[in-house]
């Protein structure tokens, strides 16, 4: 069997159980599997970036936290209680300000076009997008190194979570948007314990999957893993090795933001944990463990550590050690399997393949 | 004045850590993630040294720089070295060591597991108890100075000048030196490079330790106390230039004060946004530190 | 590809048009002129080499001129183009193929995936996100690869091939992106008695189809593929001339008087 063929069916497989699980689940499962499968998109993203480019951001919650709060503002809005002023907005208000969005707290405004739903919706996957092609531009341009871009990245992220902190009148504060409707689009309820939820998040997922295993298999993903490996080489070979970085970079930042709208959708609330350090390392552990280079790996990396880590917080013995367990995660994958489950994995099917291939060559 | 007075031991407590972040990042170009937990593994040296073994803050000095470098020597030989050249996966390792050690202090090192708790530890918060001492405050020139944080800032010095004489005039401080500047060269002329990074590691770890010890004076002690100190130092360490002693001492001044002022004046989030952000880019268009003159 | 010129073992090619030049070309570090206001020039189909001891700025002067390290003063001209400092990428694409003293492939990747990234004239990023790779070689892969030897071993990744082979891959690749002209950084180094045969006439094939600088300091080395010998001596160009000339030139010889780099035949 070529390598082609077993890949190919191990994303069918992977698709076909997801899609088929919801039948076998009640609602509340049935939501917490969507939630792990848009951490899953994330991870996607994440694996494009690190594993495929050698980028390794250390701050994709702050993509992943701007898709969860710009669609949150649509939905807040769609709240008949948070008409024609959010409630939160409401108690943090100056006593005669205007009941009006456009100056009930310094910066309201900002909030007016959120009133339609299709402009949370473009604003978490185009804004996450603008943010990492600006720094994106700046950093590769200038040739800054992978730790440093690391560091940038997770400084960022903290910035933001500690603006929108410091901003409650604006974006909620530290508890967040909370008061959120549903998402409902032309009629249709998406029940985040439904099926229509989860639905929307595993269609996300396959395209997600399927776009960045086009983008890889081009001539592009070619030059990305020659990149990986040396870019100062692929320099003298003639390409603009900081656009290639770009690209994967805004894409990556692209996913994590529709991530975060699904997210918003999922678990109705955004709020600025999302934009934490640990969140945005835990990310890269997700990827780390099911194998940075492997779309699918990262997939499945995230939910398994999603689903032990849910398992483990709600068994009280197993709760204290989860940390534990977490942090000998990142030692162990980074010591002992580098390329992860997915690695693993390819390394078995490598040996069954092995007298085959002799002869494949041999001819 | 006195919000400079305060600016200054901040300063202190940051370029002792800083320091040390700055030793192990200059000699090995590794970013240790775990940094900031062993000021907080010296915080809890001092607060069990003081309910279990009665010691004071003087004595927790050494005790925390000891016990602080054995943990850098046992993180350094276990996670470090076998990563040696992978510093994207050292870093993820460092976090992966620091989330452990966070957990470990909360449930008592395992034994809370087991139901029992050492006084000392868990998550709650811990206080130490200061000297008396240490916790007048003098008048000069019309401004209050606390005495304990001139103790800081005392201790800051201290070890600013201990440390320069280690790395400028001693031998072990030459090696350290040129494994920074070229490791291959001065491995082929006998020096034990790996040795040396380990040392350099266990001191780096221990200067954090100290810090803890001091820092456990006036803030309250919790298992979560060390993250910020970690990016803080970063900082520190990148605008001041790597390998550069004076770097060192002056952005931590100037942040040090920066924090505090802005903290004054406004808000202590924004002084830590803009702090962030000019770190951010520093390390986009000066990545060899300000104080650092063009070389090749 | 173009065909192969015939030529005769005369030491002088008919200077033709120029096709790199440089202008007074400088770099200082700290002061300190690695490279001092060299001026030289290759003619199209030259084999050019150029000798130095360690430390006379060879290298140096071949990362000016693919862009590694950038001129303090003067410039680099291709053809009647100043390339001087637009960068590596660019230069490349503008015929500049340089291959490094140590192999500098990928190893992750096969002999054949190698040269496919070398040979893509088109470097862009949308150019290169909607179009694919064949599995098998262009023509101009598979003339490459047989002129340097690989065309066996295609479908072998990168790692497992010896030093020498490894070589030769790096000037596959180079030929591949069909450069107006060709630097190489001691073309021969760790190679093998009969590996450095091979590569001898491996350059020698290519002198007049292909323009070739070269830097070298095995003299018996260069004796057999030279044409022309440039000599470098801290930083700045000491004689040209052939090997004989070269032999004879007092400036020369006091200058290596007592140093090994010149082998005596």
């Amino acid at each position: 069997m070529k390598e082609r063929t077993i890949t190919l069916a191990a994303y069918f497989l992977f698709f076909a159980v997801v899609f088929a699980l919801p039948f076998a689940l009640n609602s509340f499962w049935t939501n917490r599997i969507a939630v792990y499968l848009v951490y899953a998109i994330c991870a996607v993203g994440i694996s494009l970036s690190w594993g495929y480019a050698g980028i390794l951001s250390l701050g994709q919650g702050l993509f992943f936290g701007i898709g969860a709060y710009m669609i949150s503002m649509s939905l807040t809005l769609a709240m008949p209680d948070n008409n024609p002023v959010p409630q939160f907005m409401l108690l943090n208000m100056e006593p005669n300000a205007p009941r009006d969005l456009c100056c009930a707290t310094p910066g309201s405004f900002l909030w007016q076009p959120f009133q339609y739903l299709s402009i949370g919706v473009l604003a978490g996957i185009l804004v996450p997008c603008v943010i990492a092609a600006v720094l994106g531009y700046v950093m590769f341009k200038r040739r800054t190194s992978g730790v440093y871009v690391s560091i940038i990245t997770l400084a960022l992220a903290l910035i933001g979570q500690m603006l929108i902190i410091n901003n409650q009148p604006l974006t909620g504060g530290f508890n967040g948007l909370a008061d959120l409707a549903p998402l409902s689009v032309g009629g249709i309820e998406f029940d985040p314990y439904g099926k229509s939820v989860y639905y929307l998040v595993a269609a996300a997922l396959l395209v997600v999957v399927l776009l960045s295993r086009l983008i890889v298999s081009t001539r592009m993903g070619h030059v990305l893993k020659a990149v990986r490996e040396d870019d100062a080489r692929v320099r003298y070979l003639g390409y603009n090795v900081e656009n290639y970085k770009l690209f994967i970079y805004c894409f990556s930042a692209a996913i994590a933001g529709i991530a975060g709208l699904l997210f918003a959708v999922t678990s109705e609330f955004a709020s600025p944990s999302l934009m934490s350090t640990s969140f945005s390392i835990s990310m890269v552990i997700w990827a780390a463990l099911g194998g940075r280079s492997s779309l699918l790996g990262a997939c499945i990396g995230a939910l398994i550590v999603n689903f032990i880590g849910s398992v483990a917080s709600e068994n009280v013995m197993l709760q204290p050690v989860w940390p534990i367990v977490l942090g000998l995660m990142f030692v162990l994958v980074v010591l002992v399997m580098p390329e992860g489950i997915a690695g693993i994995a390819k390394g078995w099917i490598a040996k069954l393949r092995q007298p085959r291939s002799l002869k494949e060559v041999v001819q | 004045m006195e919000t400079f007075v305060i600016g200054l031991s901040i300063a202190s407590i940051l370029f002792i850590v800083a320091l040390g972040l700055a030793i192990v990042y200059g000699t090995m170009k590794v970013i240790n993630l775990a940094h900031g937990e062993m000021v907080m593994i010296g915080a809890y040296v001092t607060v069990l040294a003081s309910k279990h073994l009665g010691l004071g803050i003087y004595s927790c000095l050494p005790l925390a720089f000891l016990v602080a470098a054995l943990f850098g020597l046992a993180i350094e030989r276990l996670v470090v070295r076998p990563l040696y050249g992978r510093l994207l996966d050292t870093l993820l390792a460092t976090w992966g060591i620091a989330l452990i050690l966070q957990q470990l202090i909360r449930i008592h090192f395992g034994f809370g597991l087991f139901g029992i708790h050492i006084d000392g530890l868990g998550s709650d918060l811990q206080n130490v108890p200061v000297p008396p001492e240490l916790q007048q405050t003098l008048h000069i020139l019309g401004t209050n100075i606390p005495v304990y944080r001139a103790f800081v800032f005392g201790v800051a010095v201290v070890l600013g000048l201990v440390s320069w004489w280690l790395i400028y005039k001693t031998r072990f401080g030459s090696q350290l030196r040129a494994v920074s500047a070229a490791r291959d060269i001065t491995a082929a002329c006998g020096v034990n490079d790996k040795r040396i990074n380990a040392l350099a590691f266990a001191y780096g770890s221990g200067l954090a330790g100290v810090a803890g010890v001091l820092v456990s004076g006036f803030m309250t002690v919790s298992p979560d106390m060390g993250a910020p100190y970690v990016i803080d130092a970063f900082m520190v360490v990148v605008a001041g230039g790597v390998g550069h002693l004076l770097g060192t001492v002056l952005s931590a001044g100037i942040l040090g004060e920066v924090q505090s002022f802005v903290a004054t004046w406004s808000n202590d989030v924004y002084g830590r946004t803009v702090l962030f952000a000019f770190v951010i880019l520093i390390l986009l268009f000066k990545p060899q530190g300000l104080f650092v003159s063009r070389n090749r | 590809m173009n065909a192969i010129l015939n030529i005769s073992e005369s030491d002088s090619v008919p200077c033709t048009e120029t096709v790199l030049r440089t202008k007074d070309l400088t770099v200082k570090f700290d002061g300190f002129a690695a490279v001092n206001k060299v001026n030289i020039s290759v003619a199209r189909g030259e084999l050019r080499v150029i000798i130095g001891a360690n430390g006379a700025g060879k290298s140096t002067l071949l990362d000016l001129l693919c862009g590694k390290t950038l001129p303090t003063e003067g410039e680099v001209w291709l053809r009647d183009r100043n390339i001087t400092g637009i960068g590596e990428a660019a230069i490349a694409r503008s015929g500049v193929g340089r291959k490094f003293q140590t192999p500098s492939v990928f190893k992750e990747m096969t002999v054949l995936e190698n040269l496919q990234v070398a040979s893509n004239r088109r470097t862009g990023v949308f150019a290169n996100l909607f179009s694919w790779r064949s599995p098998r070689p262009t023509d101009v892969e598979a003339e490459v690869a047989s002129r340097t030897g690989l065309s066996d071993v295609l479908g072998r990744r990168a790692s497992e091939l010896s030093h020498g082979q490894l070589q030769w891959l790096e000037l596959a690749m180079v030929l591949s992106q069909d450069p107006k002209i060709i630097l190489l950084d001691e073309p021969a180094a760790g190679m093998t008695a009969a590996e450095t045969d091979k590569t001898a006439q491996l350059l020698l094939d290519l002198a007049g189809s292909h323009t070739v600088l070269v830097i070298e300091h095995d003299m018996a080395f260069v004796k057999r593929i030279c044409r022309k010998i440039t000599v470098m001596h801290q930083g700045a160009v000491l004689a040209e001339g052939t090997a004989s000339e070269i032999e004879r030139n007092q400036a020369v010889v006091e200058a290596y008087l007592g140093s090994a780099t010149l082998s005596h035949a």
